[in-house]
């Protein structure tokens, strides 16, 4: 028995129950379910996945069929970002940007629409590729040794921004874009746990979608801590760390103050995706060094949505939030987004555990409240939040505390010569987190604003100024009382 | 402001991204002719003023060839230029750019970078010989080649006795290319830091003149070569330099340290008379320490108060483990010393500075004027402490979290390294208002004085770039 499940044990000698009070939300970066993990789909290992035997396909522009395969590159097969705005996840989900009424999706626009962005057949053929499960063996390690969710959707079919907000606040209010202004008003999940006094932070690296949110930045120093320091405070008493967790991703290879490079590691197409695996990687080993922080918490690794990659799942219905629409496009919100990839990793999950419980995004923010508040459910943050399934359903709280240790293969870790480079051009994401930033600086007063380099082109140009933003920002609305 | 003065004015004011043609046209057109917008999402203005921002980031990042500007150095103006950028794929990228200021200065530089792995990764340790973190820091190798023509620059002569009353100007231009590269080492690093070799292979050619028509004279006419070595004659160099470093890991061990370290040492090889040949050694470091206290819990978490009084938040700022932060200490050290054989002597241009901020940026005895110092040896010491006290705004608009700042600073040049010593050394002292998150300073606002030349009000953005 171990000594936490010793220290369990009731005076007639029962164990009790165990208590989660540290829930960790890791949110990478625009890779679908089968990309990453439907080649783990075996015998004896029933996922939703892809079949060897019955691969799925998509049609090119010459009709050939374009089948999956598993044979993914970590970075190069991408190079163009895969379009993943709402009219080309129409064309993705349709194969035609303007289905007929009652068309159900089929999954077979990937290959045309990323023909079209990558400007030839051949290169759009590579939305099919997808990993062998050993070349991320973090990811898919993680995945056997604890819970795999096969119906996790992302919350929108459309970019990061709405999905981002669907993970912290439960809606994007009708919003589809990516424009930066929409979202400073927006009520989070942090401040609703606020209020009943429970803590919980964003550790963010170089940027983080939330730093326009007022009711956050008028509270940053509640909310708000530097990845830098994740590893210390895991180390540190268990009881310091924030009961809810939600962890963002260097979104941009950036210059070490004192020589190299520390790369982009969330994933996005054309990140290298080795430099995700150490990201997760290290994360789960800093939770999982502290026994007393392990044996009171619960890590998901999620993906914001599903980056134009191909997955052969449709689609499924959700509640709308609050009834707000999209008019141009027009979108209701009733539909998920795109199956994304999602590994829910606690000592009181069984190892192999398939879950086929539908999620979205907002079944983290609804799992939050429903662990750390009295009172759940509640329609604070909307509707769909309200109705989520939360995944403390996949957790046994009355069995041991699992402490065996994962044996990570060492490909994921081991020297290769692949760049991550700091003067890449940008990806589509990063252009946004720039505008977002450029949208953020300009809304502080002159004395704070970031000077702005007129010639932000290349990764490490763009992560210095959303990083040299995110700070300003924080420190100009540190204490604003709005 | 019409159409034509909005554009060129987002052109000269908005960040870029790489775009093709296609997009641009869309983006510009989507600009001058919007749609209508979704009630009840962003009104027409801001989603017009939103693709004004795309036609102008999509101009400014067209690839391989687009617009460029920016600021060329200080003092130097602000220029605009052309761009270069090509990547056929991720392992090699090419910038090349050029830009051309108001005050008939200019740059043009082109690098190609290239990114690997670390040699084996860099563990972390773990508790119990469990494994920890890895360290991401990767290698690189930089190729270079810069063309610069600074128009005018400050001079007051060389050592620590030279005087505000002699002030001079020159024109720097220079032209040099090479390799640069960092290499992390996985078998010395560790919890203590992430060491990694530095190394530096790079041909200069520097030409300086006189400035015609400025109110200071030319160095090379006030000063010539005897007091100020290469006024009049400048040398071609081979620069060949390799050095260790030390910073505190990407994943902090803990979070109440942080230290960066580096040395490096360059010889400058003369490649004509040998006069102006010559050794540098280079060593810097801080170290910064945040004075926490620490919270109680309540069995499950630390206690956090949403509705903290922001009296109490300026005594001790609180932080999301429900410690709170009372402030930060940063020491900061710098040698630069040169070395010359008995016939050579170090260039003016290429001797380091004390006073506001040097050539690179760095901030040294802030109760000087710029480049007030100068001389082949440099000393500086520097102690920061930085207090977040306050936390104001107005309702919908913050007015911004200020913290209380103060710096010391003690510095000296010398004309030979056994001269370099803390005697005599120039100090000044400084307080103002600072913006600061986690112990990184973002901006200030500072008064200095102590340093013999009166008092210097200045307000600094941090070097974001």
């Amino acid at each position: 028995m171990t000594r936490q499940a010793d220290s369990l044990l009731s005076i007639s000698g029962d164990l009790m129950p165990a208590q989660i009070n540290h829930f960790f939300v890791l949110m990478m970066e625009n890779r679908s379910f089968d990309h990453m993990l439907g080649f783990m789909k075996a015998p004896g290992y029933d996922i939703e996945g892809l079949d060897p035997a019955a691969l799925p396909y998509n049609e090119d522009s010459n009709e050939k069929k374009i089948y999956a395969s598993a044979d993914a590159k970590y970075t190069g097969d991408l190079a163009a970002d895969p379009n993943h705005h709402f009219p080309d996840v129409t064309q993705q989900l349709y194969g035609t940007l303007q289905p007929a009424p009652g068309q159900q999706p089929d999954m077979s626009g990937f290959v045309l629409n990323y023909e079209e962005k990558s400007g030839s057949a051949a290169s759009g053929a590579h939305i099919m590729k997808c990993f062998k499960p050993d070349a991320i063996p973090v990811l898919t390690t993680l995945a056997r040794e604890y819970a795999i969710c096969d119906h996790w959707f992302s919350s929108v079919p459309g970019p990061t921004l709405p999905n981002r907000l669907y993970a912290h606040c439960g809606t994007s209010r009708g919003r589809l874009d990516m424009a930066p202004e929409y979202c400073q008003g927006f009520y989070t999940a942090y401040e609703e746990l606020a209020k009943h006094k429970v803590p919980s932070c964003i550790f963010w690296s170089d940027w983080s979608t939330t730093l326009t949110f007022s009711g956050l930045l008028a509270h940053q120093n509640l909310f708000y801590v530097e990845y830098d320091n994740f590893a210390a405070i895991c180390a540190g008493p268990a009881n310091r760390v924030p009961a809810y967790c939600f962890i963002e991703p260097r979104y941009h290879s950036a210059d070490a103050p004192t020589g190299g490079v520390l790369p982009q590691n969330d994933q996005h197409p054309d990140a290298d995706v080795r430099d995700g695996e150490t990201l997760i990687r290290n994360v789960y080993n800093a939770i999982r060094q502290n026994d007393d922080l392990w044996h009171s918490s619960v890590l998901l690794i999620i993906y914001d949505e599903h980056g134009g990659i191909f997955d052969h799942v449709p689609p499924v219905s959700l509640r709308s939030p609050d009834g707000l629409a999209s008019v141009d496009p027009r979108f209701d919100f009733k539909l998920s987004g795109i199956r994304v990839p999602a590994i829910v990793i606690s000592p009181y999950v069984k190892k192999g555990t398939i879950s086929k419980t539908v999620f979205d995004h907002t079944s983290a923010i609804a799992t939050a409240l429903k662990l750390f508040t009295d009172k759940w459910p509640t329609d604070a943050l909307y509707d769909r939040v309200a109705a989520a399934n939360t995944i403390d359903s996949l957790l046994d709280l009355n069995m041991a505390p699992r402490d065996e240790w994962p044996a990570f293969d060492a490909p994921a870790i081991a020297p290769h010569a692949q760049p991550a480079s700091t003067q890449a051009p940008l990806s589509d994401l990063q252009v946004e987190a720039v505008q977002h930033a450029r949208s953020l600086n300009a809304s502080l007063p002159p004395v704070n604003r970031v000077p702005e380099p007129a010639n932000l082109t290349q990764a490490a140009q763009a992560g210095a100024f959303t990083q040299a933003v995110a700070r300003a920002a924080l420190a100009a609305h540190q204490g604003l009382k709005s | 402001m019409s159409r034509p003065a909005l554009l060129l004015l987002l052109l000269l004011t908005t960040a870029a991204r790489a775009e093709d043609w296609t997009t641009t046209k869309s983006a510009c057109r989507s600009g001058f002719h919007p749609s209508q917008p979704a009630p009840g999402t962003t009104p027409a203005p801001a989603q017009r003023l939103h693709n004004f921002e795309e036609c102008a980031v999509d101009l400014l990042t067209l690839t391989p060839v687009g617009p460029t500007v920016g600021n060329i150095g200080t003092g130097s103006g602000f220029g605009g230029g052309v761009r270069v950028t090509y990547s056929p794929d991720a392992n090699h990228i090419l910038n090349l750019k050029s830009l051309y200021s108001t005050n008939g200065s200019y740059v043009a530089s082109g690098q190609y970078r290239l990114v690997f792995r670390p040699i084996r990764p860099i563990e972390i340790g773990g508790k119990n010989g469990h494994p920890g973190q890895i360290d991401d820091t990767h290698a690189n190798i930089d190729f270079n080649l810069v063309r610069f023509d600074l128009a005018v620059q400050d001079f007051y002569g060389i050592g620590p006795n030279s005087t505000l009353a002699g002030h001079a100007v020159y024109r720097q231009i220079e032209t040099s290319f090479g390799v640069n590269g960092y290499m992390p080492i996985p078998g010395i690093s560790g919890r203590p830091g992430i060491v990694g070799v530095l190394g530096e292979l790079k041909y200069l050619s520097p030409v300086t003149k006189g400035v015609s028509g400025n109110a200071f004279p030319s160095v090379n006419v006030a000063y010539g070569d005897a007091g100020a070595p290469g006024s009049t004659t400048q040398a071609n160099f081979v620069k060949a330099g390799a050095g260790l470093s030390i910073r505190t890991p990407t994943t902090r061990p803990v979070i109440w340290e942080q230290h960066e370290a580096q040395i490096m040492y360059r010889h400058y090889f003369d490649q004509g008379s040998r006069q102006f040949s010559f050794d540098r050694l280079d060593a810097w470091g801080d170290v910064a320490f945040t004075i926490f206290k620490q919270p109680a819990g309540n069995g499950r978490w630390a206690q956090v108060d949403y509705n903290r009084p922001a009296w109490k938040d300026a005594l001790c700022m609180q932080t999301p483990t429900g410690a709170c932060q009372i402030g930060t200490f940063k020491i900061t050290g710098r040698v630069d010393t040169s070395y010359t054989a008995n016939v050579s002597q170090v260039p003016f241009y290429l001797q380091p500075t004390l006073g506001g901020a040097d050539f690179d940026g760095i901030d040294t005895l802030r109760g000087l004027v710029d480049y007030r110092l100068r001389a082949p040896n440099r000393l500086l010491v520097q102690v920061d402490f930085d207090k977040p006290i306050a936390q104001i705004g107005v309702k919908g608009h913050p007015l911004g979290q200020y913290g209380l700042y103060s710096f010391f600073d003690a510095g000296n040049v010398s004309l030979t390294p056994g001269t370099l010593t803390s005697n005599g050394m120039r100090t000044d002292a400084g307080v103002g208002f600072s913006i600061a998150v986690q112990n990184k300073i973002v901006m200030r606002v500072y008064i200095a004085f102590g340093a013999g030349e009166g008092s210097h009000p200045n307000a600094k953005m941090a070097n974001a770039f």
